[in-house]
């Protein structure tokens, strides 16, 4: 074999790769909207589920998954950020970087459903707080966390030195230089961190299913210990009836609000990431 | 805590009145290397005492050392003893944000932070004290003048910092290192990465400045240290070669090194 067919034949196989990935997404989105477009109305937005989800709308599930992810990220975001400046800060020791960096990619690589279990174990059984969206709400934050805290803390150790030192050089404290200095130009990084792990928390089901939600029944919740529905437990639920055609409209068209929903926050988390890179390098 | 308030010492003052800093075989170590070693130094009040010697040979760490904004360098130990106005800054004990309200700092690469040019101004000072809108505008007032920067940006006060020229921003960073009132201003290579005339703008500026501060500069820069020096100190490779008056090193050196340094500005010890 010549080189030059060589260079060609590697050439054309990155592109069937390049090919290949955009048309799953593609064919993924294309059948997504194809399907759940004729469900999607205002009714189907703004109305109750009735007949275990076969009519009515997804109000109740849209309102409990974006519950769930807020409460989510109230929790998560001062652990987060109190490691990130922790450990960009204060940790000088070698060895206790890489035990909490271990730490932080293990829990990072746990598999959703341990994290279903655990909460069941533990918040469920143990401390017998019942089946509640607050507990979905403590679990989801856990499973962000790594993701939140390691976006935080890159954003926060990449500020050079010379603006710690320069505040400190005025005489400001340590706390005051974090505070004033390093969050303010480090923020953004935190909230593209937290974008991104809702992003992935919204769709999470194994983690909520047994803790923090019911199929049906459900109304606004009126104390932290209720559950609520979701949007991916109700697809659950929807698709385990698929014979009837009503239930599966709409199990395509909560599917094409839970993606509309992830895109939200995907998109903002790469709009502020790159309104950050444009102010940086100005 | 009770935290070490560094008020002047009267039976060290008394002493020797013209030495605002005194250093005593100071020595650093960064990990295994020994950055300076023996340094015995003093810095006479109201003078400008201008840091020369070779790239390497520890005069940052030493200008570092007197802020001790050193502290946060990993591996950094130090030995021996920096007095400023009789207290020995290197105790446990001593508040070193206040220390560093008293003995002030700019930096080699001007660092202006993203706001205003007046908050830049007043970003130190606004931690140290409350301060109401008018006292803001004439803190701003003085210390822009003070670094002769008023004229150019008085319209514009509220304009983002990093607008300004580096030449510019570097006369801010002043400005704003004066804000805090210090009694001391350390000067860690300001001008190397200013233009000639931003370069003689600050150094007429450190010329006025002495009056009511006390200035040390470090410089690779000769011709710099001799427009500017009340005194020189002449560091090779960790080591305090000479120190003295800047007119008599200058004209007359004894010291081989110095000498050598002085015409050819290399060095071999």
């Amino acid at each position: 074999m010549n080189r030059k067919l060589q260079n060609n034949l590697f050439y054309a196989s990155v592109g069937i790769a390049v090919f290949v990935c955009s048309l799953i997404l593609l064919f993924l989105f294309g059948i997504i909207i194809w399907n759940g477009l004729p469900a999607l109305s205002l009714d189907f937005l703004t109305n109750t589920s009735a007949e275990f989800g076969a009519s009515g709308g997804i109000v109740y599930q849209i309102f409990g998954s974006i519950l769930l992810i807020i409460f989510a990220a109230l929790i998560c975001l001062p652990i987060a950020l109190g490691t990130a400046i922790y450990k960009s800060e204060y940790l000088k020791n070698d060895t206790v970087h890489k035990i909490i960096n271990t730490l932080i990619y293990s829990l990072n690589g746990i598999p959703s459903v341990i994290f279903g279990i655990f909460g069941l174990i533990f918040f469920v059984n143990i401390l017998n707080m019942g089946i509640s969206w607050f507990v979905g709400s403590i679990i989801l934050s856990m499973m962000i966390l790594p993701t939140v805290t390691l976006s935080t803390y890159q954003s926060i150790n990449s500020i050079p030195t010379v603006y710690r030192e320069s505040s400190s050089a005025l005489g400001l404290n340590k706390w005051q230089v974090i505070v004033q200095v390093l969050l303010p130009q480090g923020f953004s990084g935190a909230i593209t961190g937290l974008l991104i792990g809702i992003a992935r928390a919204i769709g999470e089901t194994a983690p909520i299913m047994f803790i923090a939600t019911a199929f049906s029944g459900v109304e606004f919740p009126s104390s932290f210990l209720e559950p609520v529905s979701t949007l991916p437990t109700h697809i659950l639920a929807l698709a385990q009836q698929a014979t009837n055609p009503a239930a599966l409209q709409n199990a395509w068209g909560a599917s094409l609000v839970l993606v509309i929903l992830v895109i939200i926050f995907s998109i903002s988390a790469l709009f502020i990431r790159l309104r950050h890179q444009t102010i940086s390098k100005r | 805590m009770a935290e070490k308030v560094i008020k002047p010492n009267l039976s060290v003052v008394g002493k020797n009145q013209k030495e605002i800093i005194e250093i005593k075989n100071f020595q650093v170590w960064i990990n295994e290397n020994h950055i300076l070693d023996d340094i015995q130094l003093s810095i006479p009040k109201n003078e400008i005492t201008c840091i020369i010697g070779p790239s390497g040979s520890g005069k940052s760490t030493l200008i570092r050392s007197i802020n001790r904004i050193n502290d946060d360098v990993t591996g950094l130990n130090t030995q021996g003893e920096i007095i400023f106005n009789g207290l020995s800054i290197n105790e446990k004990d001593v508040d070193v944000a206040q220390l560093r309200t008293q003995i002030g700092m700019v930096f080699q690469k001007p660092c202006v932070f993203p706001k205003s040019i007046k908050e830049n101004v007043l970003f130190g000072i606004q931690h140290l004290k409350k301060l109401s809108k008018l006292e803001k505008l004439q803190i701003a007032e003085e210390n822009l003048k003070a670094v002769s920067l008023w004229k150019e940006v008085s319209h514009r006060l509220n304009d983002k910092a990093i607008s300004l020229s580096i030449g510019q921003q570097q006369r801010l960073c002043i400005a704003r290192t004066l804000a805090v009132k210090p009694e001391v201003i350390l000067l860690d290579e300001p001008t190397s990465s200013l233009d000639p005339v931003s370069t003689r703008a600050i150094e007429d500026m450190m010329v006025k400045l002495k009056e009511n501060y006390t200035i040390v500069f470090v410089t690779h820069n000769i011709q710099q240290a001799k427009r500017i020096a009340d005194n020189l100190v002449f560091i090779c490779d960790g080591k305090l070669i000479e120190q003295g008056p800047a007119s008599i090193i200058f004209s007359c050196s004894s010291n081989p090194q110095t000498k050598a340094y002085l015409r050819d500005e290399y060095c071999d010890c």
